[in-house]
């Protein structure tokens, strides 16, 4: 399997503190992946080293088979990119930002730039400065996407669009992935929307990437079990015990590894289990970030 | 690619490349003009007035390299050059073509001087043996335009905070040399000197700016 973008053992420091610490991240050919996080967990950061705008203290950047940011100039023919918060030039029309968008790139699809503009209602006489977010924001993927890149990479790209101008983008986003193969990573904390349309998901808190699967497996690695009879202690246990609460008059466990060893386990020590349920992404990824933050439960709180 | 670059700077530079002209081609008709249209002025007032014009010129040059160049690297540092840096092109080439791009707008307003002193050849009368420099005034125009473009963005592209620090401080401790050096150099190099010598000397990048300008000369 091959990775379009890989990080490897990524540091990087913004004043005294890590941003970055030891991050490795790897997104596999054609996947869309999803980099989850809350504000302020690094993701924006991986954007920017990815894009090569930043410089790690340690670690490789390789993104479409070129090192960041020394190769950027190579590599981001390749790239289409949408930040977090506009940066184009407020002062041009749409006309004069496609016209020096697309003299940068011998690959610019000047059709499909015209298709995009009709269906997203842009007119090219529009200044910039004056769009609506919604707008802009897909202006924004439209010169993304106009370049043809093999390589996409979104940072927060529906966050603050109206639910109209969220689905316009999200559907044109897919649809060019489903025409080109395109490698696609969207940095969000909109879990449901990561939901929608990604394959793979990576979780980053605190600088860190704590956990990194297809998006099936990532959803499926959690159970919640509410049990009954379960002693305060519960030494060795054949899974991972994420968080363990009091519910009611039984007690919530989330756990990871939950099968038939932790079934036998749980029958031979008297514990009685009630309802053995999956999370859904956000509740996932609530738990892990949870977990994250504190030390791991052994007992019950 | 370069051709977009330069539309684009254009689009950004015009109105304050279009002012700067209109000032340009203004100071010499008016500043040289005036003196000897209501009665023959002395080969000396008109010498001196041009001296005056010079000055102007030499300012509007430093003011259109300056404003241009601020132009240029705003427009990217609005938004932390995060377009620019996303595009497919080496940084050093992209500051390279809004260098030249600025350079060749500024060829505008240096345009303007060169007519605006022109004019004076059709408008004016000279004394024998007066003459006017268009060609000389217009093309040193220029060159001190694009230097100040050049300091403009060497100076935002290359000092950090802590950059600007440093030359605040030498910057300071010139000051404080230039005051003291009257009661501490007696007959050596004052420091006054070497920052003349700095500043105006025949290989000195700035000499353009500091010496005569002869707009007009015998």
């Amino acid at each position: 399997m091959s990775f379009p973008i890989h990080l490897a053992n990524v540091s990087c420091r913004m004043g005294r503190d890590f941003a970055l610490r030891d991050l490795t991240l790897k997104v596999p050919q054609g996947a869309i992946y999803g980099l989850l996080g809350p504000n302020g967990s690094g993701k924006t950061t991986t954007i920017r080293l990815i894009m090569g705008m930043l410089r790690a203290q340690d670690g490789t950047v390789v993104v479409a088979g070129h090192t960041m940011p020394d190769d950027a100039h190579l590599a981001l023919s390749a790239v289409g990119y949408v930040p977090e918060r506009p940066h184009l030039y407020a002062g041009l029309t749409v006309n004069a930002t496609l016209a020096y968008h697309a003299s940068f790139y011998a690959t610019w699809d000047a059709t499909r730039a015209t298709q995009m503009l009709d269906a997203f209602d842009l007119r090219r006489s529009q200044v910039v400065g004056a769009m609506s977010k919604g707008e802009t924001g897909k202006l924004q993927l439209l010169l993304a996407l106009a370049t043809r890149p093999s390589v996409l990479v979104l940072d927060e790209p529906t966050d603050g669009l109206d639910p109209v101008a969220r689905r316009d983008v999200l559907s044109t986003l897919l649809e060019y992935v489903a025409d080109t193969g395109a490698t696609v990573l969207i940095a969000s904390h909109l879990v449901h929307e990561i939901e929608r349309v990604c394959d793979w998901v990576g979780l980053m808190e605190g600088g860190r990437l704590i956990q990194e699967e297809p998006l099936v497996a990532f959803r499926d690695s959690l159970r919640r079990l509410r049990v009954a009879n379960a002693p305060a202690t519960l030494g060795a246990v054949p899974f991972s015990m994420v968080a363990r609460r009091t519910a009611g008059r039984g007690e919530e466990w989330v756990v990871r590894g939950h099968g038939a060893d932790s079934e036998a386990w749980l029958s031979r020590s008297g514990i009685e289990v009630i309802e053995a349920a999956p999370l859904d992404l956000e509740e996932t990824v609530v738990e892990l970030l949870r977990a994250t933050r504190r030390p791991r439960p052994t007992e019950v709180r | 690619m370069f051709r977009a670059h330069l539309t684009l700077a254009w689009q950004w530079l015009r109105l304050p490349l279009a002012l700067l002209s209109l000032v340009g081609a203004a100071i010499p008709v008016l500043g040289i003009s005036s003196p000897w249209t209501v009665s023959a002025p002395s080969v000396d007032a008109i010498l001196a007035s041009a001296g005056l014009v010079g000055l102007l010129i030499a300012v509007v040059a430093v003011l259109a390299g300056a404003i241009t160049g601020d132009v240029l690297w705003r427009q990217d540092a609005r938004h932390g050059h995060s377009y620019a840096m996303s595009l497919p092109i080496r940084r050093d080439t992209f500051l390279r073509y809004r260098a030249a791009c600025g350079a060749l707008l500024l060829l505008v307003p240096a345009i303007a001087i060169f007519l605006g002193i022109a004019a004076i050849n059709v408008g004016a009368e000279l004394p024998p043996g007066v003459r006017t420099y268009a060609w000389e005034t217009a093309s040193r125009a220029w060159v001190v335009m694009v230097m100040a473009l050049s300091l403009t963005l060497g100076l935002r592209l290359g000092l950090g905070v802590r950059g600007r620090r440093v030359l605040m401080g030498a910057a300071m401790l010139m000051t404080v040399a230039l005051w003291l050096e009257p009661q501490v150099s007696a007959g050596r190099p004052t420091v006054g000197a070497v920052i003349t010598v700095m500043f105006t000397g025949r290989y000195s990048p700035f000499a353009v700016l500091f010496s005569a300008w002869p707009v007009i000369d015998l």
